[in-house]
């Protein structure tokens, strides 16, 4: 080799040689979604055959929950049927894939750990075992422990007779419902088990829709004249109920001695949460078109309602929005609980925020919400803490109820994408996109969302159902880890087993106190884990716990371990600290 | 000399040629700035509409660079609530047309029903720019500021237009909400308040006066602002708009003169609602809520003929013949047809068995038969599935002191007595009764004399008469 051409063959390896500019590696979304790739393989079947009648395009809900105690999440998944039980599902627009079996599914969490202690997820549908295959118009599920067996029990709602399925603790279920009292014939959606008297029995509320019949049904077209569901208005609402717990496995319509006969509308979402602060639960309804209801709990078996004075009824500008989702959750640390409602395209998601004392104010625009949601139609949603930095953020599933502009001449032209938005701890939310890869991007109808840590590895959840469409399970894979701390709470006495309705603060020196509620209700039709979840940010070193039982007892545990599940038993827990509320 | 000249020459050619080189250019850069046409889905579009939509976009093709064609089927879409095809074609109006006013301003109205502030704000903007001195595009443009947190700016200009036009009820309207945002509760209470005397049944306005007072504290009045917001949540002070007006000009189909002949059946224009429902009908033959709008209405005229003509014109099967028959039973009961309006509210339970007014109708027929049992039945069914329905507990009530239950009919009374409306007086002197009926003088004559007060106050002078006599009856018993 000459000289020269050696210099050049020298300096082309020196150029080989040196260092690319690193490139940052992109971070991995934080969510990823496995359903069928771990086993829950579900299709929601609406039985439309062509007339657009409204029950169609509403459904259904699902509910995370431990149905066999093994310490893991369970699923159940509504499912709809023929309008015309005389027809066959073959006969329907989009019938069933083959081989699915018609009615509810339960699908039992195996979940194991592998050599490496990783948690190795897998589902299997015990549907038959466990009797719960019913065939009906299913809309949403209810989960809670009725009867304080120490077992969860369902409520599944339906247009046409809801059902109280009590779990039998050996993998079974029976159809209690006639022997409970709960019957319902009217289109029922969403539904809470609360203890209203706080007598350590949980009660029952279930949201009612419209009074659609078939025969009755209307024909509804849109703007430029297409053939489209009908908006709720077109329809008469009917009223809510509220069974009282009497014990011994019977429940007592109070609805009208409640006071809960004095107002109604479209029922949709529902949520119990104690808002004013008195120490009673208090019930949110979010109603269709139609003012939303915030039934303040007076303490005396009665309620009256506040949505108007409490500025929830409507949005900031006075007017009824569609309201079908609803989450509740202390989304700027103050203590108290905000609420959050999922509408209609154009008119955006709204956060009212709780001022103190039960009275809110729509901060939906101040706290950039406006912008991201006024595209999509919001159904099932919930506050979760994804990334752990201790401020909770919130999750949206979406899908339309009408012809979207966009999808025109598409045999199902409803899907939308659905939004995990983060809050920025700034008095501020901002949407995090591609949440999901490209599973975020799908357009899909969905409509109920539960919320819980389905792999037991300490982050949040999140199950969707899609009308007519799969159901998808978005794992939590948020990096980088940040610490979590998790509670199950226990009752005592056999009374409200699952401590539904307890406030649990979570305390660390020099920082506010956390706030969270043991919950399964709220979002759309669906039922969530109701242990309860902390993000602890930077700071692993907690404390203590605060609990507040429904009932009213307080006591703390002191210096829980961080990325923990704790299990906390009324009654074992210690005086709360001086000064602490 | 010859080389000169020939430089010349090239160098005039070489000028012309660059200057033509240059026009091409900044054409070219031009037409990239033009948004392209919205892309719709005509054949997915149902037939009128498809027709419509069709002929305005094959005019716009085929007139590129016309702002008016493209405006035309921007408007065209607009109408037809296809907002996000209208918005893009907006957007290529206002490039085609960039001095005009009108595309700009619709482009923000449009992207204010969208929900995008930010685009809203940046369409309405150019449109003051365009003609400083319109209040819609200003008022458009302060809702988008509102929107975007620039509580600053929304306010200067509600501020400017409140100076200019203290008439305008949505200039204060803005004004408050620019104030409260920015923490002034005295400038927001006072704005809101003269927007509320200015236009009384400003629903949002009385909304966000009621919420002000519920913060300050003072929770009697904020009640009195919000019970008239329930009554008018739905009204708004007109804004004089002719450039909007002649979007919503384009589409008149059969939903929008059926909204027009509501509204004129609400103002009590019974020719000119029965004239629109026509109308409807005559665009859509099929439109089953023309018809009954079409029995009600001259069933209020008592032209039972043309009540008989519509009702037969609307076949066994249609969607929407619960309304039908719901309204022909009523007619039926203005004429003393009993047995036949019977059938036809059971007609309407039939097929919608929750029906709570069909009930309470059914429920009066049978109670006119002397059936009261069973017309407290159905009175219990409307009570039951419609919480606010004053009227069938009211009939509840009444049967059951009529069936010799007076106690029984006191909690039921007692469930109607709010709002404190026109008809308390009536349920308070119901109440009265009932508690005579049961024997207790006190309770009897307390509800009693309340009730006549209160009828009294609301200028019900027969019935105010009325309960005069039973005070003095029960007043002169032992």
């Amino acid at each position: 080799m000459s000289g020269a051409r050696a210099v050049r063959a020298l300096a082309a390896a020196a150029a080989l040689a040196a260092p690319v500019a690193a490139t940052p590696p992109t971070p991995a979304p934080p969510f990823r979604e496995v359903a069928a790739e771990v086993g829950l393989r579900f299709r929601h079947f609406t039985g439309s055959t062509g007339e657009h009648y409204l029950p169609e395009i509403m459904g259904s809900g699902v509910a995370l929950f431990d149905y066999d105690g093994d310490g893991d999440l369970d699923v159940f998944l509504v499912q709809g049927a023929m309008l015309d039980p005389s027809r066959p599902p073959s006969e329907a627009r989009y019938p069933p894939p083959p081989g699915q079996p018609p009615g509810c599914r339960l699908f039992r969490n195996d979940l194991r750990r592998d050599a490496s202690g990783r948690p190795v997820l897998h589902f299997t549908d015990v549907t038959e075992q466990a009797g719960l295959g019913r065939v009906l118009y299913g809309m949403g599920v209810a989960v809670g422990d009725y009867d304080n067996d120490g077992r969860p029990d369902l409520y599944v709602t339906a247009l046409g007779s809801n059902v109280l399925f009590h779990n039998n603790g050996d993998g079974s279920f029976s159809d209690v419902t006639e022997a409970a009292g709960v019957g319902d014939d009217r289109w029922s959606t969403s539904a809470t088990f609360l203890d209203y008297d706080r007598d350590g029995r949980l009660d029952l509320f279930v949201a009612n829709y419209v009074d659609f019949t078939a025969a009755g049904s209307k024909k509804c077209f849109d703007a430029v004249g297409a053939p489209d569901y009908c908006r709720p208005a077109v329809y008469r609402s009917v009223t809510d109920r509220l069974f009282h717990n009497e014990g011994g496995g019977r429940f007592r319509d109070v609805t009208e001695a409640a006071g809960i006969l004095n107002a109604d509308g479209p029922g949709l979402g529902v949520v119990a949460a104690d808002f004013d602060g008195d120490g009673w639960p208090d019930l949110y309804v979010a109603n269709d078109g139609a003012p939303n209801q915030l039934w303040r709990n007076k303490g005396d078996g009665t309620f009256e309602d506040r949505g108007l004075l409490s500025g929830t009824a409507y949005n900031g500008e006075g007017l009824p929005e569609g309201s079908m989702g609803v989450a509740a959750g202390d989304v700027d640390g103050d203590g108290d609980l905000d609420l959050f409602v999922t509408n209609l395209p154009r008119e955006a998601a709204t956060l009212y925020l709780n001022q103190g004392k039960g009275l809110f104010q729509d901060a939906t625009d101040a706290w950039g919400l406006g912008v991201p949601t006024a595209p999509f139609t919001g159904f099932g949603t919930g506050f979760l803490d994804y990334d752990h930095d201790g401020w909770l953020d919130l999750f949206v599933a979406n899908g339309a109820v009408a012809n979207r502009e966009a999808l025109r001449g598409q045999p199902y032209p409803f899907g939308e994408r659905s939004l995990l938005l983060r809050n920025l701890a700034s008095r501020r939310f901002e949407e995090v996109s591609g949440w999901a890869g490209a599973a975020s991007s799908r357009l899909e109808v969905s409509r109920g969302a539960a919320f819980g840590d389905v792999d037991n590895d300490g982050d949040i959840d999140v199950v969707v159902t899609n009308n007519n469409g799969p159901v998808r399970l978005f794992l939590n894979q948020a990096e980088p880890r940040r610490p979590w701390l998790m509670a199950r709470l226990q009752g005592g006495a056999g009374e409200n087993t699952q401590g539904l309705g307890a406030r649990v603060g979570l305390v660390r020196r020099g920082r506010p106190t956390l706030w969270r509620c043991a919950h399964a209700d709220g979002s759309y039709l669906s039922a969530s884990d109701p242990r309860v979840h902390f993000g602890l940010g930077d700071a692993e070193r907690v404390d203590a716990l605060l609990v507040e039982w429904p009932r009213g007892r307080r006591e703390a545990w002191y210096a829980p371990l961080a990325r923990t599940l704790l299990t906390l038993r009324e009654g074992e827990g210690r005086p709360w600290p001086e000064g602490a509320r | 000399m010859l080389v000169e000249r020939s430089g010349d020459a090239l160098g005039r050619a070489g000028g012309v040629l660059l200057a033509g080189l240059l026009v091409g250019v900044a054409g070219l850069a031009r037409a990239a700035d033009i948004p392209p046409l919205p892309q719709v889905t005509v054949e997915a579009l149902p037939a009128p509409t498809r027709e419509r939509v069709a002929a305005a976009l094959r005019q716009a093709r085929d007139r590129p660079a016309s702002a008016a064609a493209t405006g035309e089927l921007a408007m065209l879409l607009h109408a037809y609530d296809q907002l996000s095809s209208a918005a893009a074609a907006y957007e290529r109006a206002r490039a085609l047309a960039p001095d005009a006013f009108e595309w700009p301003y619709l482009a923000g109205l449009v992207m204010l029903r969208l929900g995008r502030p930010a685009e809203a704000a940046s369409g309405l903007r150019a449109a003051v720019d365009r003609q400083p001195r319109s209040v819609p595009a200003r008022v458009g443009l302060g809702e988008a500021l509102l929107a975007l947190g620039a509580a600053t700016e929304a306010r200067a200009l509600f501020a400017a237009l409140v100076a200019e036009r203290p008439d305008l009820p949505q200039a204060h309207h803005g004004l408050g909400r620019a104030a409260g945002a920015m923490g002034n509760t005295d400038l927001a209470l006072e704005s809101y308040r003269t927007a509320t005397r200015l236009f009384p049944a400003y629903g949002a306005a009385q909304y966000a006066l009621g919420l002000l007072c519920r913060d300050l504290g003072r929770t009697e009045e904020a009640e009195e602002h919000l019970r008239l917001h329930q009554r008018h949540w739905r009204d708004a002070p007109p804004l004089d708009d002719a450039v909007l007006a002649r979007v919503l000009g384009l589409k008149q189909g059969p939903d929008e003169i059926m909204a027009e002949a509501l509204r004129l059946a609400k103002a009590g224009d019974l020719p000119g609602a029965i004239h629109a429902s026509e109308q409807a009908l005559e665009q859509d033959p099929g439109l089953t809520r023309a018809q009954a709008n079409l029995i009600a209405l001259y069933a209020r005229a008592e032209r039972w003929e043309k009540v008989e003509e519509h009702y037969r014109a609307v076949p066994a099967n249609a969607s929407g013949r619960v309304e039908v028959d719901f309204n022909y039973g009523i007619a039926l009961r203005q004429q003393g047809r009993a047995k036949e309006a019977k059938e036809a509210f059971e007609r309407v339970l039939a097929a919608s068995p929750l029906d709570a007014p069909a009930h309470n109708h059914l429920g009066m027929l049978l109670e006119g038969e002397g059936k009261l049992e069973e017309a407290l039945e159905h009175y219990r069914r409307a009570a039951a599935n419609a919480a606010a329905f004053r009227a069938a507990r009211f009939n509840v009530g009444r049967v059951l002191v009529n069936l010799g239950r007076p106690l029984e009919a006191v909690p039921h009374f007692e469930r109607i007595l709010e709002p404190d409306d026109e008809e308390t007086p009536r349920y308070l002197y119901a109440l009265g009764a009932a508690w005579a009926r049961a024997g207790d003088r006190e309770k009897a004559l307390r509800c009693l004399g309340d009730a006549r007060r209160r009828a009294g106050e609301r200028g019900q002078r027969e019935l105010a008469a009325a309960i005069e006599r039973d005070l003095a009856t029960i007043g002169a018993e032992p």
